[in-house]
C-alpha cells in the first residue's frame, strides 16, 4: 500500500513539475514598426528569455500596432486574446491612473531626476499594477515631449495665441488646458496632419522622435526648448500567463528585460538627439527659454492641476514625487 | 521559343561585344566606343525577358551581381547612357529586393544579427540603385538630380515626358524601397515625398505603365502608413481596383500588396487567406513577361500563408491555451 501511495505520489508530483514548467507562449504587442530599434530590442528579449528558460519561455510579438493601439492591446489583454505589450505611459496611465502623476508637466525636470523617482516609485506602480491583473517587467523612459508650433513659443503667452491639439476624450485634460488660458481642440490624432494643413489647430505636444518620424515639423516648424513632460513606458504581462512561469526563472527573465530596456533607453536618447539635428537641418527652430520663461510656465501649469487633481492626477502620488524630486536635489547638492 | 531566341541573340551580342573590348587596344579609341555602345545597347535594350521571364528565379539570383558588375563596368566608359543606367538601376533594385531583402526578413528571430545586417545590405543596394535611377533622369533632363536631391522636384518633375516613365517609376520604387528598409533613417524619410512625387509621376505620365505596377506600390503606401501621415484604407482599395483592372489578371502583385498592408491592418484573416490563395492560381508560365515576379510573389505568398500566425492573433489558439 506504502509503495502504491509513494509511486501515486511521485507520478502525481511528475504530472505537476510537468505543468508546472510546460512550455509558455507569449504573445506581445507592440506599437514600434517592425524592424526599428525597439521592435529589434524586443526581440533581443524574446530571445534571451528562450535561452534563460531553456525554451519553455517564447516571446512571440506583434509590431507596428497590428494588433491595434495601446487601449485595444490593453483590452484584448483582459479578455487573453493577447498576453503582454511594450506601451507607453499613455496606456500605462489607462491601467492605473496613479502612474499619470510621473508625467506631470513641469514636476520632473530632466532624466537623472527622473531615474530617482521612478527607482523610488517602482515597487508602488508594480504593486498597483499587479492589482489590475499586470506584471511590468521592464521599465523604460521614451523621450520628453515639447511643443511644436507654427509661431515661436517661448513664453505661456505665445501658446496662448495659438490654437493647440489635445487628444479627444479626456473633458478634464481639456479643461484644465482652457483654466490655464490656452485654447484646447481635442481632436483624434489621425486629424492632426490635416488639423495643422487647415489652420485647425497651429500647436501639438509630442515627442522629438515623433516629430520628426510623422514628419509634423513641417508644418509646425518651432519647437519650445521647455522640456513639459517625461513619457515613460514599460513591458507589461498579464499575470495569468506570469503565473505560469516557473519561478526559479522569473528573476532572470526580469533582469534580462531590466538590462535590455536600459539599452534601449540609451538608444532613444541617441535616436532623440539625432531627429532633432535633423529637424534643424530641414527648418526647425528651437526655441530658448529664459528663467522669467519658464517661472511663468511653473505659475501656469499651478492654476490648472487643481482640476486634474483626484480626478486624471492622483494627488497622493504627486505629493510624493515632489517629496522626492525635493530629496534628489538635496542630494545632488549635497554631492 | 521566342525567349530561348532572345536569350541566344543577346548573349551573341555580349559575346561579340565583349570580344571586340578585348581585341582593341587603348589605341583604338573609337572602335572601343563603338563596342561599348554595341554591349551597352545588346544588355539594356527591351529583350527584357531574358531574366524577366525566367521561371528559375535561383538562376537569376546567381547571375543578376555579374550582370550589374557589367553593367557598371560599361557605365564606367560610357556614364550618361540613359538606358544602361536604367537597366543597372532596375537590376540593382530587383536584385536588392528578391535576392537580398526577402530572404532576410523571412529569417526567425534567432539570426537577428544576420537579418540586420542582410536589410542594411539591401538598403545600400536600393540607394545605389536610386543614384543611378536619377542619373538616368539627369542625363535626359540636365538639372534634375540637384532638384530631387534638394526636394524642389515639383518644377522640374514637370519637365517630364512619357519617355520617362520607367526611369522615374523604378527610381521612385528604389528610393522608397531604401526609406521603408529603415524607417528610422530620418534623413531619407525626411526625402519620402520626393520619391513618392516621381512614382505619382510615373503614373500621371502613363496610368497603366507596367499593367498597373505604379498602383501596387499606392496599395502598400496608403495600406500601411497611418492615418496620421496620411494612410487611407479607401485610397488603398481604390489602387487595388485600378491595378486590378490594368493587370488582366497576368500579375499576382496587387493581392499580395492588399493583404500585407490592408488585411494585417485591419486584421482581416478570411481576406488575407483569399487574396493570397487568388496569387497562388494563377498559373505563372501563361505570361511570360512577368513569369519572375510571378513565381517569386508566389513563394512569398505560400511563406505568408505559412506563417499567417505572425501576422494575426489566433483566437483559438488563445482560447486552447
Amino acid at each position: 500500500m506504502k509503495q502504491f501511495l509513494l509511486t501515486q505520489t511521485l507520478v502525481i508530483s511528475t504530472l505537476f513539475s510537468f505543468a508546472y514548467s510546460a512550455p509558455v507562449s507569449i504573445k506581445l504587442g507592440s506599437l514600434a514598426p517592425a524592424n526599428s530599434p525597439w521592435d529589434k530590442n524586443l526581440r533581443i528579449i524574446g530571445n534571451e528569455w528562450a535561452k534563460t528558460s531553456g525554451n519553455t519561455v517564447n516571446l512571440k510579438i506583434y509590431a507596428g500596432g497590428i494588433v491595434g493601439d495601446e487601449m485595444d492591446m490593453i483590452r484584448k489583454m483582459k479578455v487573453g486574446q493577447l498576453n503582454a505589450a511594450a506601451i507607453t505611459g499613455v496606456g500605462l496611465c489607462r491601467i492605473s491612473q496613479e502612474i499619470l502623476a510621473l508625467q506631470t508637466p513641469l514636476l520632473i525636470s530632466n532624466n537623472d531626476q527622473l531615474a530617482y523617482v521612478l527607482g523610488k516609485m517602482k515597487p508602488e506602480f508594480e504593486q498597483l499594477l499587479a492589482a489590475k491583473g499586470f506584471t511590468i517587467v521592464a521599465w523604460s523612459t521614451v523621450g520628453w515631449v515639447h511643443f511644436f508650433s507654427k509661431s515661436p513659443v517661448s513664453t505661456p503667452d505665445d501658446l496662448k495665441k495659438q490654437k493647440l491639439f489635445i487628444w479627444a476624450g479626456d473633458p478634464d485634460g481639456a479643461s484644465a488646458w482652457k483654466n490655464m488660458g490656452f485654447n484646447p481642440v481635442p481632436l483624434a490624432v489621425t486629424d492632426l496632419m490635416t488639423s495643422l494643413q487647415s489652420g485647425m489647430v497651429d500647436a501639438f505636444t509630442t515627442t522629438p522622435l515623433s516629430a520628426a518620424s510623422y514628419q509634423w515639423f513641417g508644418l509646425a516648424t518651432n519647437m519650445c526648448e521647455l522640456s513639459w513632460a517625461p513619457l515613460v513606458g514599460g513591458i507589461i504581462v498579464t499575470n495569468d500567463t506570469w503565473n505560469k512561469i516557473d519561478a526559479s526563472v522569473k528573476p532572470q527573465l526580469i533582469h534580462a528585460a531590466a538590462k535590455i530596456s536600459a539599452g534601449m533607453d540609451a538608444e532613444s536618447r541617441a535616436a532623440e538627439a539625432s531627429a532633432l539635428t535633423i529637424m534643424q537641418q530641414h527648418g526647425l527652430t528651437i526655441n530658448p527659454v529664459s528663467q522669467a520663461a519658464l517661472a511663468a510656465w511653473k505659475t501656469v501649469v499651478a492654476t490648472g492641476l487643481p482640476k486634474l487633481f483626484d480626478k486624471s492626477i492622483d494627488k497622493k502620488t504627486y505629493d510624493r514625487i515632489v517629496a522626492l524630486c525635493a530629496e534628489f536635489d538635496a542630494l545632488k547638492k549635497a554631492k | 521559343m521566342n525567349t530561348f531566341k532572345l536569350k541566344k541573340n543577346t548573349s551573341l551580342r555580349i559575346f561579340v561585344g565583349i570580344a571586340l573590348i578585348s581585341v582593341v587596344g587603348s589605341q583604338f579609341q573609337c572602335v572601343k566606343k563603338i563596342a561599348i555602345k554595341a554591349v551597352s545597347k545588346a544588355l539594356s535594350g527591351e529583350s527584357g525577358t531574358v531574366f524577366s521571364g525566367d521561371n528559375d528565379p535561383e538562376l537569376v539570383g546567381d547571375a543578376l551581381p555579374f550582370a550589374i558588375k557589367t553593367y557598371e563596368s560599361l557605365l564606367a566608359q560610357n556614364p550618361k547612357d540613359t538606358k544602361l543606367l536604367l537597366a543597372t538601376g532596375k537590376a540593382l533594385c530587383t536584385y536588392g529586393y528578391l535576392f537580398v531583402q526577402i530572404p532576410a526578413d523571412r529569417l526567425p528571430d534567432e539570426q537577428l544579427d544576420l537579418k540586420t545586417s542582410q536589410r542594411l545590405r539591401a538598403k545600400r543596394l536600393y540607394m545605389r540603385s536610386r543614384d543611378y535611377l536619377i542619373s538616368a533622369l539627369e542625363s535626359r533632363h540636365k538639372g534634375i538630380k540637384k532638384s530631387l536631391l534638394q526636394g524642389t522636384a515639383e518644377a522640374a518633375l514637370s519637365e517630364c515626358t512619357l519617355k520617362d516613365t520607367s526611369i522615374l517609376y523604378w527610381s521612385g520604387m528604389a528610393w522608397m524601397a531604401a526609406v521603408s528598409i529603415d524607417k528610422f533613417d530620418l534623413s531619407l524619410a525626411l526625402t519620402t515625398p520626393t520619391a513618392v512625387a516621381c512614382i505619382s509621376k510615373s503614373m500621371a505620365l502613363c496610368d497603366s505603365f507596367s499593367n498597373g505596377s505604379a498602383h501596387d506600390f499606392f496599395i502598400s503606401y496608403y495600406g500601411s502608413l497611418p492615418a496620421s501621415m496620411g494612410g487611407s484604407i479607401q485610397k488603398a482599395e481604390a489602387h487595388f481596383e485600378k491595378s486590378l483592372q490594368y493587370a488582366h489578371g497576368m500579375r499576382v502583385a496587387p493581392y499580395i500588396a492588399l493583404a500585407t498592408s490592408v488585411c494585417v491592418k485591419a486584421q482581416d484573416q478570411q481576406r488575407f487567406t483569399t487574396l493570397l490563395e487568388s496569387a497562388l492560381a494563377l498559373n505563372p508560365d501563361t505570361y511570360i513577361q512577368y513569369r519572375l515576379s510571378n513565381i517569386t510573389g508566389q513563394e512569398q505568398a505560400r511563406w505568408l500563408l505559412a506563417h499567417t500566425s505572425d501576422y494575426f492573433l489566433d483566437t483559438k489558439d488563445i482560447l486552447a491555451q
